[in-house]
C-alpha cells in the first residue's frame, strides 16, 4: 500500500533529524511539516538529505528535484510532491526494487507501475546479453580440514612467542588436511553442493576447479571428476587466479552455464602442503594461510530450494602491483610467499573498498541496502578494517578466516557456505589476490537461501 | 608545485554570483582580475601555520597580475603533478563517509588538493535551490576510485560564473549550462578535488568537506592518473 501523506511526513522528518544527526548539525527549531530547508539544512545537509530519499525511494536524486521543479519549500510541500509522483521509501511497501525479479503476477499499484520502469530502464542499460542471462547460485557447501592448529602452535613454529601471529594477523588457528585426503574431502563438498542444488551428476554440465595451492601438481579437475563419477562427456576446467579465483571462475561459469548446462565451481586449498611453517619471515607469511574447500552450484534456472541470482560479476587486474606479493620457488622445492605488508593490506582494502562501492552504485544500491558483504580475508584484521573503511556494522562483513587462516580462492565461499543464518536482499562477494587480480560479484538472494 | 594561493574571503561564507554582484562577498576586485591559468606575482608571501590537510596554503598580501599565463603545454604537467596514483588514499588518510559525501578531520591528512582524471560522460551536474536561500546548491555527481560515488559541492568560480552568464539562474538551465561546459572539455576531464576549511554546524566538530574546486580539460593526461 502507498504511504499516507502523515506516514511519508514522519519518514521525511525522521531522515532529516538523522541527517542533522550525522553531520553534526544543531537543530535551529523543532521540525514539522512546515519548516522551510532553508532553515533546516545548508547545501550539504541538503544534499545529504536528498540522496538518502532518494536512496529509500530506489530512484536518482534528480526525479525528486525534478517533483518540485528544483525547488525546495517545506517539508509538507515536498510531501505533496513525492505523493503526487508516486514515490515512497520501498521499505515501506516492498522488498529491495533494485533488483528483484519482475512478477508477472504482480499487482500494479502506482508505485508498483514506477517501480517496473525503473526496473525496465535498468535492464535495458545492461549490455552483453548472452553474457549476462540469468544465472543461479543452485547449491553450495563447504568442508574444513579436521586438524586445527592453533595460534600458540603456530607461534612456535616460527619461533616467535605466544600470541604474535593474533597480534601481528588477527588469526587465532588454522585448519590444515595432515592425514586427511583433500581431493577426497573436495568431491565429498562437491557432492554436497550438488544434493543442495538437487542436482544429479549426470545433469551437470561443467566442472571448474579452482586452486592456488592445489593438493596435486596437474590434473586437478580430472581428479574430482572421476570421485564425482561424472560422465566422460562431461568437460572440464582449471582455474587459478589466486585469491579472487573463484570470482574469476564465477566469471567464466557465467557464459558456461548457457553453454553446457549446470556448472560446478570447486575450490580446494592445501597451502600447507606447499607453505612450510619454519623459522624466518617465509615461514611466518606460510602461518598466515589455511586449508579448505569449498564449492557451489550455479544453473539458469534456480535450484529447487531457495536460490540466489546473479546480477553481476567483474574482476580487475593489475600486474604492475606484483610486487605486493611475491611468490618464489624455495630450496626444498616448495614455494615462499614475500609480501609487502602494509601497502599490500592498504592496496587490497581499496581495491575491496572501491569495486564493493562502483558495483553497488553501477546497480543503484547504498551499502545499506546490502544484507552482506562477503569478503576475502587476506588476514584476520582485514574484515574489521573493511568494515571502517565502507561505514558498516562489522558484522556485516562475512569472514572466517580468522578460524581458518586465508583460504585463499576457498576464502570467499567458505564464508558464504559457514553461515547458517539465512539472509535476503542484495549480497556481494569480493576477493582481492596475487597479481594482483581483484573481483565482485553482486547477488539477490531469497530469504532462506541456502 | 602543490602550493596555492587564495584571494583573502572577507567573510567566513563561501562566494559566488556573477550576476548579483551586491551578493558577492568576496572583494570583487580580487574575483574580477584573474583569469584560469594567469601567472601572478605573491606579493609577501609568508608560510601559514597551517593546520593539515591544508598544508599547501601560503598567506600574501597581494597578488599582482603579470600578463603571463601558463603555456598550454605545461598545463598538463601541472595537472598531472597533483594526481594521486593507485589505490592510494587521494588526501594520504582514507577518507571519512557520509551518504552522498566525504570528508576529513581538521588534524588529519597530507594535502588538500588533488586532481581526478575522469571519462567527462561520468560527470553529471545537478542544482536545485531551497527557498530563501542565497543561491542555488550545486552539486557534481562524480565516481571515484576508492571512495565511490559523491555528490559534491561545485565550487569552480570560473565555470559556475560561465553557467550564469549563459543560462541565468534556474537550477535546472544551470545543471544543463555546466553539463554542456564539461562536454566542451572534451572526453576526458581533470577534476580538482579540494577539502573545505574545517567546518563546525553547530556541535563543536569540525569537519573537511570534499568539494569539487575546478574542472579542466584532460585530454593530454596519462590514463595512469586516476
Amino acid at each position: 500500500m502507498p504511504l499516507t501523506e502523515t506516514h511519508l511526513t514522519d519518514y521525511l522528518l525522521s531522515v532529516m533529524h538523522g541527517v542533522l544527526e550525522d553531520l553534526g548539525a544543531d537543530e535551529a527549531e523543532p521540525l514539522g511539516p512546515e519548516s522551510r530547508f532553508a532553515d533546516v539544512f545548508d547545501s550539504m545537509a541538503m544534499v545529504e538529505f536528498l540522496g538518502l530519499v532518494a536512496d529509500d525511494c530506489g530512484c536518482e536524486m534528480s526525479t525528486i528535484e525534478e517533483c518540485v521543479d528544483q525547488r525546495f519549500s517545506t517539508v509538507e510541500h515536498l510531501v505533496r510532491a513525492l505523493s503526487a509522483a508516486g514515490l515512497a521509501p520501498t521499505d515501506h511497501t516492498e522488498s529491495p526494487v533494485h533488483i528483484a525479479p519482475l512478477s508477472k503476477g504482480r499487482v500494479e499499484t502506482p508505485i508498483g507501475k514506477w517501480k517496473s520502469r525503473q526496473l525496465a530502464d535498468l535492464e535495458s542499460r545492461r549490455v552483453a546479453p548472452a553474457a549476462t542471462r540469468t544465472v543461479w547460485l543452485a547449491g553450495s557447501a563447504s568442508v574444513l580440514p579436521r586438524t586445527i592448529q592453533s595460534g600458540p602452535e603456530l607461534d612456535a613454529a616460527v619461533g616467535r612467542p605466544t600470541g604474535w601471529l593474533e597480534r601481528r594477523a588477527g588469526i587465532l588457528q588454522r585448519r590444515v588436511w595432515g592425514n586427511e585426503d583433500p581431493i577426497e574431502a573436495a568431491a565429498a563438498c562437491a557432492a554436497e553442493s550438488m544434493w543442495n542444488a538437487r542436482l544429479r551428476g549426470d545433469r551437470l554440465g561443467a566442472l571448474v576447479t579452482v586452486s592456488e595451492a592445489p593438493p596435486i601438481g596437474v590434473g586437478l579437475a580430472a581428479a574430482i571428476h572421476q570421485r564425482l563419477e561424472l560422465p566422460k562427456n562431461t568437460p572440464c576446467f582449471e582455474t587459478g587466479g589466486a585469491c579472487t579465483g573463484f570470482l574469476s571462475a564465477i566469471s567464466l561459469a557465467r557464459t558456461l552455464v548457457h553453454q553446457f548446462g549446470p556448472v560446478l565451481i570447486l575450490s580446494v586449498e592445501a597451502h600447507s602442503k606447499l607453505l612450510p611453517l619454519k623459522i624466518g619471515p617465509h615461514g611466518e607469511s606460510a602461518a598466515l594461510f589455511g586449508d579448505g574447500c569449498a564449492a557451489i552450484v550455479l544453473g539458469a534456472e534456480p535450484g529447487r530450494g531457495p536460490s540466489a541470482r546473479l546480477i553481476d560479476v567483474q574482476t580487475f587486474a593489475d600486474g604492475g602491483a606484483a610486487d605486493l606479493i611475491r611468490i618464489l620457488p624455495a630450496a626444498d622445492g616448495g614455494f615462499c610467499l614475500e609480501m609487502e605488508g602494509v601497502p599490500l593490506t592498504e592496496f587490497a582494502l581499496h581495491a575491496l573498498a572501491t569495486v564493493t562501492r562502483d558495483m553497488i552504485a553501477k546497480h543503484g544500491l547504498s551499502i545499506g541496502k546490502l544484507s552482506a558483504i562477503v569478503a576475502h580475508g587476506g588476514n584476520g584484521r582485514m574484515p574489521a578494517m573493511l568494515a571502517r573503511l565502507l561505514h558498516v556494522a562489522p558484522a556485516k562483513i562475512w569472514s572466517e578466516v580468522r578460524m581458518t587462516g586465508n583460504l585463499g580462492s576457498a576464502s570467499v565461499p567458505v564464508a558464504w557456505s559457514s553461515r547458517p543464518a539465512p539472509v535476503s536482499g542484495p549480497v556481494i562477494w569480493t576477493a582481492v589476490g596475487a597479481g594482483v587480480i581483484w573481483g565482485v560479484a553482486l547477488w539477490d538472494v531469497q530469504a532462506g537461501a541456502r | 608545485m602543490g602550493k596555492r594561493s587564495e584571494p583573502l574571503p572577507t567573510t567566513s561564507s563561501a562566494p559566488r554570483s556573477c550576476l548579483h554582484r551586491n551578493r558577492l562577498r568576496w572583494s570583487s576586485g580580487q574575483l574580477g582580475k584573474f583569469e584560469r591559468w594567469d601567472i601572478v606575482e605573491l606579493v609577501g608571501p609568508k608560510q601559514a601555520e597551517a593546520e593539515p590537510p591544508h598544508i599547501e596554503d601560503v598567506w600574501v598580501q597581494a597578488l599582482y597580475v603579470t600578463g603571463k599565463s601558463v603555456p598550454l603545454e605545461s598545463r598538463s604537467t601541472i595537472l598531472r603533478e597533483t594526481c594521486v596514483h593507485e589505490f592510494k588514499p587521494y588526501f594520504g588518510v582514507p577518507l571519512q563517509q557520509t551518504h552522498t559525501s566525504a570528508y576529513l578531520r581538521p588534524g588529519t591528512g597530507e594535502r588538500s588538493l588533488v586532481t581526478a582524471i575522469m571519462p567527462s560522460y561520468e560527470i553529471h551536474f545537478e542544482a536545485s535551490r531551497r527557498e530563501g536561500a542565497d543561491e542555488a546548491d550545486v552539486r557534481v555527481r562524480l565516481k571515484l576510485p576508492g571512495v565511490g560515488v559523491k555528490l559534491l559541492p561545485v565550487k569552480d568560480h570560473y565555470l559556475l560564473c560561465q553557467a550564469e552568464r549563459t543560462a541565468g539562474l534556474d537550477p535546472g538551465q544551470l545543471a544543463k549550462a555546466l553539463r554542456l561546459a564539461v562536454d566542451e572539455m572534451g572526453k576526458t576531464v581533470a577534476v580538482r578535488l579540494g577539502l573545505s576549511r574545517g567546518f563546525d554546524p553547530g556541535r563543536g566538530e569540525r569537519r573537511c568537506w570534499l568539494m569539487a574546486d575546478g574542472f579542466f580539460s584532460a585530454e593530454e593526461l596519462p590514463s595512469t592518473c586516476r
